[in-house]
């Protein structure tokens, strides 16, 4: 199940300050200045200037210093929680958002990797740089690699759009970009299940043709893709070593051949026929095309599993594995059309018989 | 050790493969293999009795530089077949080569 992120971190943020009751490390005082530090609020002052800058920025009477009004205004900001903020609280009478809320919505901009404010930015006072972010805000575009995931919580585009449309008035770009985001996804999810459609039923009937069963019978090679490619994978190394007791195999006729690592060696016995011998030479060559295959199916199978990270769900396993599903159904072709009996014809008596 | 570096570690390895010897002999096969397992021990085996006669070598070397050996046709009964079948096991030990590095390709490709 996919974890909202802001979900995660307001999670994240709840358990770290029950740590620090529970340590006795956080105090309140120390919490707010944690707080007014995220909203970018100077503390070189002390804490007390820093409350009342943010109170005058919040619209809460001067001087309360950290109040229960304030603590909660604090609260409201760090989680910036859609259900719980009144909009209407935090507007000016000009309809703008007060300062405070401002510095919220940009530290949750920044949180969420939507921009990021240079160290050199840490200077410039805050409405001007909220004003500048909230003006990159309405820059963005949908197509700028690094968009398509982006943190387009629900949380934050509607507090950014609270303000109401009037009928007529033009689509605002963050309007523009949730909406062409929430296609984009939409369309993204159309297309892999269209893949999963397509792909996998041609899979099926590829492995369920008698050519690509045929030698390795023994493997339920259906029941093996659709469990997974875990799965799959030791069914293309019983593959291979079904190649292997082959080779061995050829150690058993007249004609003996060695692989070693770094040497090969072939002992021919005096009597055998010129047609044995160019059967054999043709059976090696297709015996080699199966392992070339294989190999590269077993690369691929492998290939997807190291590319597996811990945690990945199953929508990200199935991702890694799309990209090189057309490869293995191409690998299942051409490995059905090496063991198809027409093409082992005449060659039985150097092991290729595809159905024994 | 993660997956991806024992397969890179593996991979360096795949450098060795790139020198390879070819031989083919023909002769009585009995005067090679063991008269009880009916096996040739390749360990051990070493034509020297003079009853496999070597009817072809190659060596490639790792800077691909390649040596061809190839006896006389006398004595050697339908030499061209045997020397066909030389040219089979060379290409068949490259393609076993080339299976391993297509192996490790789709690998380190994902790793």
């Amino acid at each position: 199940m996919e974890v909202d992120p802001i979900e995660l971190l307001g999670r994240l943020e709840d358990d770290l300050r029950r740590a620090q009751e529970l340590t006795g490390v956080a105090s309140r005082e120390r919490e707010a200045e944690q707080r007014l530090a995220e909203l970018g609020y100077d503390l070189d002052e002390g804490l007390a200037a820093a409350l009342e800058e943010f109170r005058v920025e919040a619209g809460l009477p001067s001087g309360g210093g950290l109040d229960r009004e304030a603590w909660d205004e604090l609260e409201q900001l760090r989680g910036l929680d859609d259900d719980e903020i009144d909009p209407d609280r935090w507007r000016g009478e000009d309809g703008e958002w007060l300062p405070a809320m401002r510095r919220a919505i940009v530290t949750r901009v920044v949180e969420l990797t939507l921009s990021k404010v240079p160290e050199r930015e840490r200077d410039v006072p805050s409405v001007e740089r909220v004003s500048r972010m909230l003006r990159a805000v309405d820059f963005l575009r949908p197509d700028e690699s690094g968009l398509e995931g982006m943190a387009l919580e629900d949380a934050l585009v509607p507090l950014l759009l609270r303000r109401r449309l009037d009928d007529g008035e033009p689509e605002r770009p963050i309007e523009r970009l949730r909406r062409t985001a929430s296609e984009r996804r939409a369309t993204r999810r159309q297309r892999r299940d269209a893949e999963r459609e397509v792909l996998w039923p041609e899979i099926e009937r590829i492995v369920r043709s008698r050519e690509f069963v045929g030698e390795f019978s023994r493997v339920d090679v259906v029941r093996v893709l659709r469990a997974g490619f875990a799965e799959a994978f030791e069914a293309a190394h019983l593959a291979m070593a079904r190649f292997v007791e082959h080779v061995e195999a050829r150690n058993q006729g007249a004609i003996r051949l060695n692989r070693r690592s770094r040497d090969v060696c072939v002992v021919v016995d005096r009597g055998v026929s010129r047609a044995e011998i160019m059967q054999f030479v043709e059976g090696l060559r297709r015996q080699d095309r199966s392992l070339l295959i294989c190999a590269e199916l077993l690369g691929t199978l492998l290939g997807i599993t190291v590319a597996w990270r811990p945690g990945m769900g199953p929508a990200g396993v199935l991702r890694s594995m799309v990209g090189s599903v057309p490869r293995i159904i191409a690998l299942g072709r051409e490995l059905a059309d090496v063991w198809t009996p027409q093409s082992t014809g005449g060659s039985g008596g150097s092991g290729y018989s595809a159905g024994q | 050790m993660s997956l991806k570096q024992a397969v890179e570690e593996f991979a360096k390895g795949i450098q060795d493969l790139s020198s390879l010897e070819v031989t083919t002999y023909t002769g009585s096969l009995e005067e090679a293999i063991d008269g009880k397992s009916g096996q040739i021990d390749w360990s051990k085996f070493t034509p020297t009795s003079g009853k496999l006669v070597l009817v072809a070598a190659t060596q490639i070397k790792a800077d691909f530089d390649t040596v061809n050996f190839r006896a006389q046709a006398a004595g050697i009964t339908d030499i061209d077949s045997l020397l066909e079948l030389h040219r089979g096991a060379v290409e068949s030990a490259q393609t076993g080569r080339l299976a391993l590095l297509r192996m490790f390709e789709g690998l380190l490709d994902k790793g």
